[in-house]
């Protein structure tokens, strides 16, 4: 549905966005996840021609944004982060204009008030947007950019500033949304994208350092995890010589109390780390107390692949 | 041209509703009066000439106008709606055309409000009807180029401030430029010039009732040019 090639953006001499591609399928919530300053905004700017690419295209079922950005941004809904709002004008007042802007004739009145309906707006009319809260606001953005029921839905930062309930329900609002559309949205809360997205593309310093589902991202990552153990001898000597000598990999200690040492052991080969543990423990008079296998959360991901660079998917 | 047409009508809703709109009407009626009734003190010239009232709004608009026009493309970029707008599907042309259409609607129902004063004038003497509407398409010709040069400044910044000061020199400048020949004592190719780069030489013979397509086409190409350069700058502001 959407293809960016090689997108590059730069603001005078600063490369906000450097050479990024990616590919969005049609019917997917995909989530664009990164720092602040990491170039989330500047893509989605991109993608619904707010901002003209300095290089690479776009192209959305088959035609380029710059060719034809009307059509363009006739199917696309767009939410920027803030949501700007005219704050002058009532909540009917305002979904009049978005809908006027987007060309509904027919059945103005009736799609005006579904929307509102399907936004927790309804009896919100008369209200000026001036007055209203920052959840209520939200709501109103969100309105105006499904109100044409478009294909493809750009949403910057949907939840940012809203409490916990709003967040729920704004996030359930999404997922309902995400069944006939596609949803391209942007945000640094994990959960959220956890929550949300069957795709993720983590962002980083204007390039993609991940790409893929959320398994397909954690499993590219699986040389990082680890099983941490912890092991009883029968006397206070320094076995772990002799133990890494026996798993062929680097240990590292982490906690000792008396006969009791807790280890960390990179997984790598997965199950046979741990089968060689257990061996191990078994055949030296030892008792293994505990072993897990340390899977790492989008958090830890998120932190590796931002923090530490690389490009692991 | 539907389209500007949605455009037109929510910026004209705007400025009613701020009340931007109703402000500028008053202001300008009560500006307008004093000075025709009191500073030129029109019962006391005991003589019903139009032209006085017809040199006045210039000067007012002048004033005026960028107080309207500011907030035109600088209030969008600052609320962040100037993205919004620009994601929805109108084109630059739409934009442009229907938020110049606004702000000329409302400088036009300023002027029109303070028709009492050509009305009373019509209690004390005769006047040819084809003068009145020569001046009154002066009068239109002027406010459309200065709506133009307004949407121009405003789409430059995010300060509404900055846009009211840079208009209000810009109309001030194109005002002066009839003088300057007059202050160097110049005449001759150079004076016509400036001449003809003043908005006032223009003006001059529409306000005198006099309907000269040059003067018109001035305004024309003056407005048009803005309106055009305006056009392009919320283009390339893409490539920002």
């Amino acid at each position: 549905m959407i293809h960016v090639d090689s997108l590059c953006k730069n603001y005078g001499s600063f490369a906000a966005v450097k050479n990024v591609s990616f590919d969005v399928p049609s019917g997917v919530i995909v989530g664009l996840l990164g720092p602040n300053g990491a170039g989330k905004t500047t893509i989605m700017k991109a993608l619904t021609g707010y901002h003209k690419p300095t290089s690479g295209t776009i192209l959305v079922n088959g035609k380029s944004i710059e060719d034809d950005p009307v059509a363009i941004k006739a199917i696309t809904g767009y939410l920027p982060e803030g949501v700007p709002l005219y704050t002058e004008m009532t909540v009917y007042e305002y979904l009049n204009f978005a809908a006027e802007a987007r060309g509904i004739v027919e059945h103005k009145e009736a799609v005006i008030e579904q929307t509102m309906k399907r936004c927790g707006l309804t009896g919100f009319g008369d209200v000026l947007i001036d007055h209203l809260s920052k959840g209520y606001r939200q709501r109103v953005g969100l309105a105006q950019a499904i109100i044409h029921n478009p294909s493809i839905l750009v949403l910057d930062e949907p939840t940012t500033g809203l409490d916990p309930n709003q967040i729920l329900e704004i996030r359930d609002l999404i997922r309902e949304l995400g069944k006939d559309k596609t949803v391209i949205l942007s945000t640094h809360i994990l959960q959220e994208v956890e929550a949300l997205c069957s795709k993720i593309i983590i962002i980083n310093e204007g390039t993609i350092v991940a790409d893929g589902t959320p398994e397909e991202i954690a499993d590219a990552m699986k040389g990082e995890e680890t099983i941490t153990c912890k092991i009883k001898t029968n006397s206070i000597s320094n076995f772990e010589e002799q133990f890494t000598e026996f798993l062929k990999t680097p240990t590292k200690r982490i906690d000792e109390i008396l006969f009791e040492t807790m280890l960390i052991v990179p997984a790598k080969d997965g199950d046979s780390i741990a089968e060689k543990v257990f061996r191990w423990a078994s055949s030296n008079n030892s008792i293994l107390l505990e072993m897990r296998r340390d899977r790492l959360s989008l958090e830890d991901i998120f932190v590796k692949l931002t923090k530490e660079g690389g490009n692991h998917a | 041209m539907h389209k500007a047409l949605i455009i037109f009508r929510r910026e004209l809703a705007s400025y009613f509703n701020a009340p931007i709109a109703w402000l500028f009407i008053v202001v300008f009626n009560v500006a307008v009066s004093i000075f025709f009734f009191f500073v030129q003190q029109f019962f006391a010239l005991d003589r019903a000439d139009l032209r006085p009232y017809f040199s006045l709004i210039p000067l007012f608009f002048t004033v005026l106008v960028p107080a309207i026009t500011m907030k035109m493309w600088a209030e969008e970029k600052k609320q962040g709606t100037y993205e919004m707008l620009l994601t929805m599907p109108f084109t630059e042309y739409e934009l442009v055309f229907g938020k110049f259409l606004a702000v000329f609607v409302i400088l036009i129902i300023s002027v029109l409000s303070t028709i009492f004063i050509p009305l009373t004038m019509f209690l004390f003497g005769y006047f040819d009807p084809g003068q009145i509407v020569a001046q009154y398409l002066g009068i239109f010709l002027f406010t459309g180029a200065c709506s133009a040069i307004g949407q121009y400044i405003s789409a430059h910044t995010k300060s509404q401030i900055s846009a009211f000061v840079v208009t209000m020199l810009i109309l001030i400048v194109l005002n002066l430029f009839a003088q300057i020949p007059l202050w160097l004592n110049i005449t001759g190719p150079i004076a016509d010039i400036f001449n003809w780069l003043s908005v006032n030489f223009h003006y001059n013979s529409f306000s005198k009732g006099v309907f000269d397509s040059r003067d018109a086409f001035y305004f024309l190409i003056v407005t048009a040019g803005f309106l055009y350069a305006t056009v392009q700058k919320v283009y390339l502001g893409r490539w920002r």
